[in-house]
């Protein structure tokens, strides 16, 4: 199989603790896909071994066709990273920064150049280009890294939670970048724990969860299968929780889950719970919206995704 | 968290791309040139004039001759090792752990086997400018006999490698910035004092006459007086044997440390 990432039983142990628990996974040449899950998921842990940064402990992974446990070098060729730490050179200007990564992959001095014009262009960096590294926000800092990894103009991006610390602002830049990218046929995988960076941008996600894989498809198809359409959220107090549960679910085909201080109640077989919203009695936040990602996490773990 | 991981082979050799590393430390030094440049050129001369001609004055040496003449050789073995020191410990540290820009360079094609030879190969170069500097230093001075001492260096690059080497051995060994400091008292500071360098060896305890066989610079010093003067011996040899085995050791354990350290 070429194009993609192929991974069977993959699997990534650091002493006794697993990180990731056997998974598999295939990600298609030219789609984005996502990789959703709250920290200690596994994620990063996944990436690395794709990335070939760190050894894989059991399984089969293949990145562009490629063993990673042999053929190394070759796959960081054809990558493009984006970390999760903005590991710049504090020391170097922006031009430099991209200058001094492109050397690293062995590319002529005129390849370099034009690289870094066009990626200084595409994050919007050019009038930055002769900044220092502390000169910089946060959002520009990480467009900078995304221009750097584009360097070598890989066949796939590897994004490790690309707008985490990011103000929102900054954030509905980058996700516009990334689009474009994504638009001109780029292959990308990233990790997130921010469900609307996943259904933003991802085909399709695989949603983690202490090492292991939950759920698979595309955003869409999650929500309708474990969300339902609507859902309605009553905000109370842990301890008014347990009778609120108790009295939701009678009252007709309802998933009810309760995490920190909200309860939230999903329908099933198609059966939406707007209803209700006029019929809690009780001096309590109510809101009906949408069901998303993090529902779905909530209703397949128990748990929230922001821990 | 560190991890007892098998890393793969013994002996892992870099590729030529290594160079990378190497120049984009050419770039961060040109930023800071000025500032960076002020020790290593004090220092020497210093040391030249208070010791080579202020001490100078009062020591009498077994056999005659010159202070600055006896200090000379040993001086441009030692400022360069604390050129190559710096670089790899210190400096290295902060890369690798402050700025994490070790992780970023093997995220490309590039290996730590690669980081590891571009570090080595800028501790060489701070290294070999020093010694340039230190030579010429002592060739105004007048401390210099022989046409020989050009060869200083190519030796001056082995010793390089050699130092650079230990110290990033050291450094990619170690799990706190704390621990540096033990490299400079254990390691450093015997190479500066007991290296034959400012009073002869012979004049030490035989104890640490033996200690001072296994400090690396002493045998960089032994070849440096003798291309000095222009009396070489056969035991140069072997002083040049033993800078280019420990060397090479040193070479592949940094690479290996750095391996171990980075693909976690």
């Amino acid at each position: 199989m070429t194009g993609g990432i192929h991974a069977r039983g993959l699997v990534k142990r650091f002493g006794s603790y697993v990180a990731v628990d056997g998974i598999d996974l295939e990600v298609r040449s030219g789609e984005c896909f996502g990789l959703l899950g709250p920290n200690g998921a596994g994620k990063t842990s996944t990436i690395r071994m794709i990335c070939c940064v760190s050894p894989i402990t059991a399984g089969e992974l293949l990145v562009d066709g490629l063993d990673v446990r042999t053929r190394a070098r070759e796959i960081k060729a054809r990558l493009g990273v984006v970390p999760q730490d903005d590991n710049l050179d504090p020391d170097l200007t922006v031009e430099q920064n991209l200058r001094a990564y492109g050397r690293y992959f062995g590319l002529p001095r005129d390849i370099i150049a034009a690289r870094i014009e066009e990626g200084l262009a595409l994050l919007q960096l050019s009038d930055r280009r002769a900044s220092r590294i502390d000169e910089l926000s946060g959002g520009m800092k990480r467009r900078l890294v995304i221009a750097r990894s584009l360097m070598n103009a890989p066949s796939m991006l590897v994004l490790d939670e690309p707008t985490t610390g990011l103000d929102p602002q900054a954030r509905q830049v980058v996700w516009q970048r990334l689009r474009l990218l994504k638009g001109r046929g780029l292959t990308m995988l990233l990790t997130t724990h921010y469900m609307e960076e996943a259904a933003n941008l991802c085909d399709r996600l695989i949603i983690m969860n202490r090492g292991r894989i939950v759920a698979q498809g595309s955003p869409a198809e999650l929500v309708a299968a474990h969300a339902g359409r609507d859902v309605l959220e009553v905000q109370a107090d842990p301890e008014a929780h347990q009778p609120l549960v108790a009295d939701l679910q009678r009252r007709g085909n309802f998933e009810v889950e309760s995490s920190g201080d909200t309860v939230y109640v999903f329908g099933r077989d198609g059966e939406s719970p707007a209803r209700l919203a006029g019929e809690i009695v009780g001096n309590f936040r109510v809101t009906v919206r949408q069901a998303n990602l993090e529902d779905v996490f909530l209703r397949l773990t128990g748990r929230s995704l922001k821990e | 968290m560190a991890v007892r991981v098998a890393f793969g082979p013994v002996i892992v050799l870099p590729s030529l791309r290594f160079w990378g590393v190497w120049q984009r430390h050419v770039d961060v030094a040109r930023s800071r040139f000025l500032s960076q440049a002020v020790m290593p050129a004090v220092e020497p001369l210093i040391t030249f004039l208070v010791l080579g001609f202020g001490l100078g004055r009062f020591v009498e040496l077994e056999g005659g001759g010159d202070y600055v003449k006896f200090i000379a050789p040993g001086m441009v073995a030692v400022f360069p090792m604390w050129q190559a020191v710096f670089a790899c410990t210190w400096e290295a540290w902060f890369r690798m752990e402050n700025q994490r820009t070790y992780h970023a360079i093997i995220a490309t094609p590039l290996g730590p086997e690669d980081v590891a030879a571009g570090e080595i190969a800028w501790g060489t170069t701070h290294s070999l400018l020093s010694a340039v500097y230190v030579m010429a230093m002592a060739v105004a001075f007048g401390a210099v006999d022989s046409p020989l001492a050009v060869l200083v260096l190519p030796v001056a690059i082995l010793n390089g490698v050699m130092l650079s080497a230990l110290s990033l051995w050291y450094t990619a060994s170690v799990s706190s910035s704390n621990a540096l400091g033990y490299f400079f008292t254990i390691g450093a500071l015997p190479m500066f004092w007991l290296g034959n360098v400012f009073f002869p060896a012979s004049s030490l305890p035989q104890a640490l006459q033996t200690l001072g066989w296994f400090v690396p610079t002493t045998h960089t010093v032994a070849i440096y007086r003798g291309l000095f003067t222009g009396d070489l011996a056969w035991s140069q040899l072997g002083d040049l044997a033993w800078l280019a085995a420990v060397g090479a050791f040193c070479f592949l354990m940094a690479t290996r440390a750095l391996r171990r350290r980075l693909l976690v």
